[in-house]
Formats: C-alpha cells, sequence, structure tokens
C-alpha cells in the first residue's frame, strides 16, 4: 500500500481537534500529566514546523514507560474510569510522536471518538453534551476532509463543504440513536461497573444543625432539587421538604439520633387526598431523600424513619428522579413511643438558664397551651429575622433571646425546641427546604431556600409542625426568603427583581431540567413504562426482539432499495444499444473505439481499416446518428442494419 | 446525409460566402468556418493573435462578403466610452441636442486590440455586446441587426495592457487564433493580389434576408436528450476539474450549444452530433476555462479534458 504522508495543514488541524478533546478531561488529569502532554503537542508541532524526523523507539519507549509508572503511582491502578482516562489521554500524546502517515492518523481519530464517549462517565451536563457534540462534528469533519483527497476527478471541496457535509452526517445519524436511545434495554446502575471515586462532598444539609449552618447555606443559589406537581399543587406556604430530624441537643449543636426504620407508613391523609408529584434530586452525598411533608407514598428503594424522614439505602451520588405522593394536612404518631417521646424531652442539665426558668413557668398550662405561650413570648420578644445573625456564646439560647435578638431560622427552632421541651412538651427541630421558586410548570429548590422548623407532640394528637421564623417573619413563608431580608445579602438569582438576565438564567433552568427529566432521567422503570404505554412488556421477550430486529431490517432493506433504485444504471438508449453492438463487433476486428471518439470520426477509422466494409459502416453511421441524435428516429432500420452486418 | 434540410434554406448562399471567404484568408478553412459559425450562432468573437495573420482582414471580408455595414475601431488607452458610442452635440440652428452616432452602429465592429482601452471603455463595448443596445441621456438606442463584433488581441505584448475579466470574456462566444499560414498558403498570398484592393471589389454575396433566415435556421437545428447530455457532462467536468479556476457557466453552456448548432448546419446536417460539439469545443471553451497553474487559458488543458469525457 502506498504510505501517505501528512502534509502541514492535516498535521495542525489533527493537533487542534485533539487539544480540543483533551481539554474537555483538563480538570481530571493530574497536573504533571498535562505538562507532559504540552510537551508532546509542542514536540509534534516543532517536529512538523522544522520538517525533521519523528524520534526513534528507543527515545519514545522509555517516554511511554515513564508515564503509564507515573500513572499507575498517581492511581495505584491503570484500570476504573480516572486511572484508565488518564492512561488513554497520556498514550494518544504519545502516539502523535509516531503519526507519519495518513493511517496513524485515522487511528487518533478513531481514538478521539473513544475520548468523546470516556467524558459521558464523569459528566452527563447538558454543556458537556454540546461541546462533545461539536467535537465529534470537528473529528467527522476531519475525517471526510482526509477521505476527499482524491486526484482531480475526486470532488473539489473546500473547508466549509466537509463541515457540512459532516454535519449532515451527524444529523442523519438522529434518528438512529433516538431510536437506541428509547429502545436499547437500559441496564440498572453504571454500565461498567468502573470503580467509583468519590465526587467531591456535595454542599447542602448536614446530618447537624448549629449556630450558622442555613444561614451560611442563604448564600447558596446552586440547585438542591427540582418538582414537579402532576395536578395540584400546595401553597408556597405549605411547601415544607423535609430533610433530617434533630433531636439530641449538647448546648450547641442539635445532632440525629440514629432511628429505626418503619416497616410500614403511618401517615394518615386528614383532608383531600395525596398529592402525587416527581422530584429531581440533586446528588448530595448523603443517604436521605427529601420530601413534601407527610410522604404517604415512596419512591421504590427508600424507607421511612421512625421519624418520617425518608431514608435510601445508599448515599445520592447521581442525579434521581422521584415519583413521590404527600399528603399536605396529616396526622400521624399519635400512638408515639415512649422511648421516643423521651428523647424529645431530653435537655442538656446547666446550659441557658434564663430560657429554662422562663419556660418552666408554663408548666401549669395544657401543652396545647404551652405551644402557644411559646409562640406568643417568641412574636412579643422583639426578635429579628436575618442573614447576619452575631455569633452567641455558651449559653446560645439565653444570648438570642434575651440579649442579641438577631437570628435566623436555626436560632428560631433550635431555641424553641430547648424552651418547650423545658416547659415539658417533646418537640424537635427538623431541617429541610422551605418553598421554592415557580418556573413554568415546575418549582426550583435551592440550597438557600434551606430552612429549619420544629415538631412537638401533643397527646391525641401526634406530631404537629410549628415554625417559629413564621411567628417571627411570616414573610419569609409566604412570600420566600427574598422579601423577609434585603436584597442584597441573597445570591443573585434569589432576589426578587425580575429583571432579563434572572428569566434567562430561568429559562435555561428549564432546558436543563429538560434535559434532566428525558435524558438523564430516563431510567429502566421510566423505559418499562414508556414501552408499556406503546404495549411492549418486555423488551427481552423474543417476540418483540423479532419484531424489533425483523423491523430495523426491513428499514435497512428498504433503504438500501431505494438507494440502489436511485442509483440504477439508466438503460442506455436502444439506438446506443446498437452502436455498442457494433463497436463491439469492430473491437472483435481489431478496433477498438476511444472514450472520447465521436462516432463518424471511428467510423472513419473503421473504412480507413476495413475499406471493403465502408458502405455498411456509413449506412449504420448514417442511421445512428439519425436515430440518437435526428429528430426523426428509424430505429427498426438501425438494428436490422447492425444485424446483418 | 449531407442533403440540405428539409427545414433549412439551401446552403448554397452560405457555401459561397465560405468559398470567397477562403478566397480572401488562404488556407484558413477551420477558422473562417468557425467565424462564420460564430456569426450565425449570434454570438461575438475574440480573435487572439500576432499583428500581421489576417485578423483585420478576416473580419473585412466576413463584413464585404456578407454585404453588411463595417467598421473598425483601434482601441487605445486614451479611448472613451463616448469615442465608441457617440456623442450628442448642442445643435445651435435647431436648439436641439443631435446624437451623433459612434462606430459601434454598425453591423460589423472590429475591436482591435481591445485590452488596450481601459475597463471603462472595455464594459461599454461588453455592455453593447450583451444588450445589443445602447443607452445615452436617457434614450435607448438599438443596434443594427445582425451586430456582431469581433475583437482582437494580442496575447505576446502583455505591457500597459488591460486583459479582459473572466466575466467580461464569457461574453464572447468563441476565441480563435488564426496563426501563420502553411508555406503554400503563403506563397499563394505572396504571388497573389494585394488584398486591400481584393476587399474594395468584394461584392455581397447573400442577401440580409437570407442571412437573418440563416440565423433562425440554427435555432432550428435539433438537440436530442443524448446531445445535451453530453454537452452537461462537458461542462460538469469542467467544474469538477481542479486544473481550472471555475468551470463552464450555464451561460457558456448555452454557447456551446449554440455554436454546435451553426457548426452543424454549415455542415448541411438538421441535428447535431457529438462531432459538432467537439468541433466548437475548443474555440467555446479555452478562453472561459483559466488553467489555475498559469491563469491563463490553456488550449492542450482543454483537448485533454475535452478526451476524458466519454460521449454518452
Amino acid at each position: 500500500m502506498k504510505i501517505e504522508r501528512l502534509d502541514h495543514y492535516q498535521v495542525f488541524a489533527l493537533l487542534v481537534v485533539l487539544m480540543g478533546l483533551l481539554g474537555a478531561h483538563v480538570s481530571r488529569l493530574p497536573n504533571w500529566l498535562l505538562g507532559v502532554l504540552a510537551l508532546l503537542f509542542v514536540w509534534r508541532a516543532w517536529l512538523q514546523h522544522k520538517q525533521w524526523r519523528m524520534p526513534p523507539k528507543w527515545l519514545l519507549l522509555p517516554v511511554v514507560f515513564g508515564v503509564v509508572t507515573g500513572i499507575y503511582l498517581e492511581y495505584h491502578t491503570l484500570i476504573g474510569r480516572t486511572a484508565g482516562v488518564t492512561l488513554l489521554a497520556a498514550l494518544v500524546g504519545a502516539k502523535l510522536l509516531e503519526t507519519r502517515t495518513r493511517r496513524d492518523a485515522l487511528l487518533l481519530v478513531y481514538l478521539g471518538y473513544f475520548l468523546v464517549v470516556t467524558n459521558f462517565l464523569f459528566d452527563q451536563s447538558v454543556a458537556m453534551g454540546l461541546y462533545l457534540s461539536a467535537m465529534v462534528l470537528a473529528i467527522s469533519t476531519l475525517l471526510v476532509s482526509w477521505n476527499s483527497l482524491g486526484g482531480w476527478t475526486g470532488r473539489r471541496q473546500r473547508a466549509v463543504d466537509q463541515l457540512v457535509f459532516a454535519g449532515s452526517l451527524m444529523l442523519q445519524a438522529i434518528p438512529l440513536m433516538v431510536l437506541l436511545f428509547v429502545f436499547f434495554p437500559r441496564i440498572e446502575g453504571p454500565l461498567w461497573r468502573l470503580p467509583q471515586d468519590r465526587s467531591g462532598v456535595g454542599s447542602g444539609l448536614s446530618d447537624t444543625m448549629s449556630p450558622g449552618s442555613f444561614s451560611n447555606m442563604s448564600k447558596d443559589d446552586t440547585v438542591a432539587f427540582r418538582v414537579s406537581f402532576s395536578d395540584t399543587r400546595p401553597s408556597q406556604d405549605m411547601l415544607y421538604w423535609r430533610g433530617p430530624v434533630f433531636d439530641q441537643y449538647d448546648g450547641h449543636t442539635w445532632t440525629q439520633a440514629s432511628p429505626g426504620l418503619l416497616t410500614e407508613n403511618p401517615v394518615e391523609a386528614v383532608a383531600g387526598k395525596s398529592i402525587p408529584y416527581v422530584m429531581t434530586l440533586e446528588p448530595h452525598q448523603r443517604a436521605w431523600l427529601l420530601a413534601l411533608e407527610m410522604p404517604t407514598a415512596l419512591p421504590e428503594g427508600a424507607r421511612m424513619s421512625e421519624q418520617y424522614q425518608v431514608v435510601s439505602r445508599r448515599n445520592i451520588d447521581k442525579r434521581l428522579r422521584l415519583n413521590m405522593q404527600a399528603a399536605v394536612q396529616y396526622r400521624v404518631g399519635a400512638k408515639e413511643a415512649d422511648a421516643q417521646l423521651n428523647r424529645s424531652l431530653q435537655l442538656p442539665k446547666v446550659v441557658n438558664p434564663l430560657a429554662r426558668a422562663a419556660a418552666e413557668k408554663w408548666r401549669n398550662l395544657l401543652p396545647a397551651e404551652r405551644v402557644i405561650e411559646a409562640l406568643r413570648f417568641f412574636g412579643t420578644q422583639g426578635l429579628t429575622y436575618t442573614l447576619e445573625p452575631p455569633l452567641y456564646g455558651k449559653n446560645a439560647v439565653d444570648d438570642f433571646v434575651f440579649v442579641g435578638k438577631q437570628g435566623f431560622c436555626e436560632h428560631f427552632a433550635g431555641a424553641f425546641v430547648f424552651m418547650l421541651r423545658a416547659a415539658g412538651v417533646p418537640a424537635r427541630v427538623v431541617g429541610g427546604y422551605q418553598g421554592g421558586e415557580e418556573n413554568g410548570d415546575y418549582l426550583i429548590i435551592r440550597q438557600a431556600d434551606a430552612h429549619a422548623w420544629t415538631e412537638v407532640w401533643l397527646e391525641g394528637k401526634g406530631w404537629q409542625r410549628v415554625d417559629p421564623t413564621f411567628a417571627v417573619a411570616p414573610s419569609r413563608i409566604q412570600e420566600g426568603l427574598a422579601s423577609a431580608v434585603g436584597a442584597e445579602d441573597l445570591p443573585y438569582l434569589m432576589r426578587l427583581d425580575n429583571n432579563v438576565i434572572k428569566r434567562m438564567r430561568l429559562l435555561l433552568d428549564s432546558a436543563v431540567n429538560g434535559w434532566n427529566q428525558w435524558v438523564i432521567g430516563y431510567t429502566p422503570e421510566r423505559q418499562r413504562e414508556l414501552l408499556r404505554k406503546l404495549g411492549i412488556n418486555d423488551l427481552l421477550s423474543s417476540g418483540f426482539l423479532a419484531w424489533f430486529i425483523g423491523s430495523v431490517f426491513s428499514l435497512v432493506a428498504l433503504s438500501a432499495a431505494w438507494l440502489l433504485w436511485r442509483a440504477r444504471p439508466r438503460r442506455p438508449d436502444p439506438a446506443k444499444q446498437a452502436w455498442d453492438r457494433f463497436c463491439r463487433k469492430l473491437a472483435g476486428l481489431g478496433l477498438q473505439v476511444g472514450l472520447a471518439e465521436a462516432p463518424s470520426d471511428f467510423a472513419l477509422r473503421a473504412k480507413r481499416a476495413l475499406p471493403e466494409r465502408a458502405s455498411a459502416i456509413d449506412d449504420v453511421l448514417g442511421d445512428y446518428l439519425a436515430v440518437r441524435y435526428g429528430s426523426q428516429p428509424a430505429l427498426a432500420n438501425l438494428a436490422r442494419k447492425v444485424r446483418e452486418f | 446525409m449531407n442533403a440540405p434540410p428539409p427545414n433549412s434554406p439551401s446552403l448554397a448562399p452560405v457555401h459561397a460566402v465560405l468559398d470567397q471567404l477562403d478566397a480572401f484568408i488562404l488556407g484558413k478553412k477551420r477558422e473562417t468556418r468557425l467565424a462564420l459559425a460564430c456569426l450565425l450562432g449570434r454570438g461575438h468573437l475574440l480573435i487572439e493573435d500576432v499583428p500581421g495573420v489576417g485578423k483585420t482582414t478576416l473580419a473585412h471580408a466576413l463584413a464585404a462578403t456578407l454585404g453588411l455595414a463595417f467598421q473598425r475601431v483601434q482601441f487605445t488607452s486614451d479611448m472613451l466610452p463616448a469615442d465608441l458610442i457617440g456623442v450628442s452635440i448642442y445643435d445651435r440652428d435647431n436648439h436641439v441636442f443631435r446624437f451623433h452616432a459612434g462606430p459601434i452602429f454598425s453591423q460589423v465592429v472590429l475591436a482591435d486590440e481591445i485590452n488596450r482601452a481601459t475597463p471603462k471603455t472595455q464594459s461599454a463595448l461588453l455592455e453593447a455586446m450583451e444588450e445589443r443596445q445602447v443607452t445615452l441621456d436617457g434614450e435607448t438606442r438599438i443596434l443594427p441587426d445582425p451586430f456582431f463584433v469581433i475583437a482582437t488581441q494580442n496575447p505576446a505584448s502583455q505591457i500597459g495592457t488591460f486583459p479582459l475579466p473572466e466575466s467580461q470574456l464569457d461574453r464572447f462566444l468563441m476565441r480563435i487564433t488564426l496563426g501563420y499560414p502553411d508555406a503554400a498558403a503563403e506563397r499563394a498570398m505572396l504571388l497573389g493580389e494585394d488584398r486591400r484592393d481584393m476587399l474594395k471589389d468584394a461584392r455581397a454575396v447573400i442577401t440580409h434576408a437570407e442571412l437573418a433566415e440563416f440565423q433562425s435556421a440554427v435555432r432550428r437545428v435539433h438537440v436530442a436528450p443524448a446531445l445535451v447530455d453530453y454537452v452537461q457532462a462537458l461542462a460538469r467536468a469542467t467544474r469538477d476539474s481542479t486544473e481550472f479556476h471555475n468551470g463552464l457557466s450555464p451561460r457558456a453552456a448555452l454557447g456551446l450549444l449554440a455554436a454546435a448548432r451553426a457548426w452543424a448546419l454549415l455542415a448541411g446536417r438538421e441535428m447535431v452530433i457529438p462531432e459538432d460539439v467537439q468541433a466548437v469545443f475548443g474555440p467555446v471553451a479555452t478562453h472561459r476555462l483559466l488553467a489555475r497553474a498559469s491563469n491563463r487559458p490553456q488550449p492542450e488543458l482543454v483537448i485533454r479534458l475535452l478526451g476524458e469525457v466519454a460521449i454518452p
């Protein structure tokens, strides 16, 4: 085979495209390798520029060996997601230095497609999808350009034409892609069971609550989860998204007891029916879910704790799409176990004497009245709701309620539960999110919507939600955070003013949400659901497989048939056929017609070679020209004369 | 096969024209035929050659033989469009502007050394060639019919010239070269009568009506679908080729067909056959196909391409 050397343009185009591909991996590659790769690229470019020879094998081999050793030392393995991709990137860089011919370059291009795929092992966002589509277009254009290098008979193509051609190839692939996406059996869990590296600890609610843990989140406008209600949406002040329940207090930090799991759902809906909704939860690296109070139906695999928190078996390390139901008017825990109630009365002995003394005065009231009294106390104490509360000392509740009087939801909830416990009412703090921002047909709940409220237990009524923040700053609950505090301190997207940038960001969020819902969230369950609607019960049943493979084959066969029909050789004109036979007959006599030889020129040659047949040749020629180019066909005549020749 | 086509006039006047032309221009039968075909196909002719090979004589002889009014314009770098088209001059007696027609108002115009004039003047001529009319002072004047421009240019000396741009070259149906005569023809010419005297005595051998009849007969020459396939295949080959800057334009393809029709008529045929297309392909295509390598017309490349395109 002829070895085709690459020219400058091809080499530099390849270098640029490969840099774009490796660029997507930059944040995942170790710094030293980035340095080595940069060196390899510059080296290759320099060799090309100077037209120097490629480095010999004995120089290249130690480089490769060193890089592989380095990767092994870095990850202690060469397989797995990160180490594998790193190795691939390193080898692509090394391969550059023995890329001389078209064949080598083609190998790199195919590796490039593989590099594209590896990105999806790490990042499945819309932005990455768009970037990688662009990269696929770039590699394909490269491939098109290398395959359209022809002689002068080859089509003259400019770079733009090649780009358009590659783009049209990609567009043609879309139907097949959609078909495979929808119908290819989806596999539970990560496709290759690659060893997972733990992605960075997510922001969001933590397992403990101490002063500042919620107010710090008020600066964070990243999305915690998105919710869409299929029919009715509860009013804003009913949107309490329940997270961890804190029932142990050491005087500074509220923590979660490790609760047992319930075998059945104890929540009773009081008025109305359960409200179904779909939650798309962003990964937060903890083993619990968030749920609208109170959950009546849980997603598959989730359980409810004794404190009515929805927990999952594993840490949430990827985005989940959850079908849930909730009753906003509910009754739960009327027959609570003593151990649970006792735990909800525990208090550290020595801290907060003032608050404790104030609360103990309420002990002569009925439990329900004590709660009302406590709310009244909070309402009349002159407390203010602020994002930047001062730091309180050892007696944090006393300092907050009687001295500083400035607090965020964790101060209100913590102090409220402390005082109720001191007054003898079982109470606990509930963490989670409150409210949410409407965007089209779904709600966005951001980290800044994090909130803490309380739950009190009353004889005969069970656990009831009481939000002391509501007593002080009702607008926080009714209208959201932005109306309760000054807007300047809030993240940009949480502010109330409805300007263009904010609307654009919300529009972008709907696009991301759609992507999450329909592409990332296309789980095996959703596939089953969709296929059931199409009347397919089992993707792997032989009946469906036969139907599917059969239809794919007939589709391919049909399109192939159509293409063949379109490219069918035109049936030559009868006169032309006769003339061709005449030419073949003469070829038998040693006279070959030239490619562009005109009939009369050929006839002239034939007459010179076969003078005795001159008149017969003239006859055929005259009739052929008359039939094929004249306006009065005389085909029968011609055919006869050819036969008789 | 050579019998006169039933829907065409007798070819005798045309043969008389060719005979008289060949008496003036010795040994150039193919070139005189091409020039006549170009005129019958209502196209304009570009003759590219060194001085003294008979360019002017050919133009003059054509006009005389066909009985057409003839004007010769020597193009120079200081020539203005008005020198060609004419100018309106105030008539003091009648208090009106009177238009004094320029040399372009003639049936045969010989534009000598067209590449010596500035682009401005060149465009004035080329516009008139395409539109067959001239607009001056808001008044449109129709040029005489037939209107036939023979332009000459000298390829050897390029200093101080303005080469015609491709778009304007496209307006010439054919470009021919006359070349030196062969020894016998040259001897006959050297021994023969002075061409200028002969031209003075030349008389028309064809009437205006006959000429118009032949021009319309050209358009009636039959073109079969198979022949259109061939013309298209040739045009496509020039466009796909990497040897040339641009392929043949649709106007060029139309011109190729018109020239082939006229050629077929001169051969006394009522239909066009591939031979006719091949005969006129060089003169029609060469000046429109600038070679990438030299940026000039390259006849040998065009001939090679003709040999590479199969006749469908």
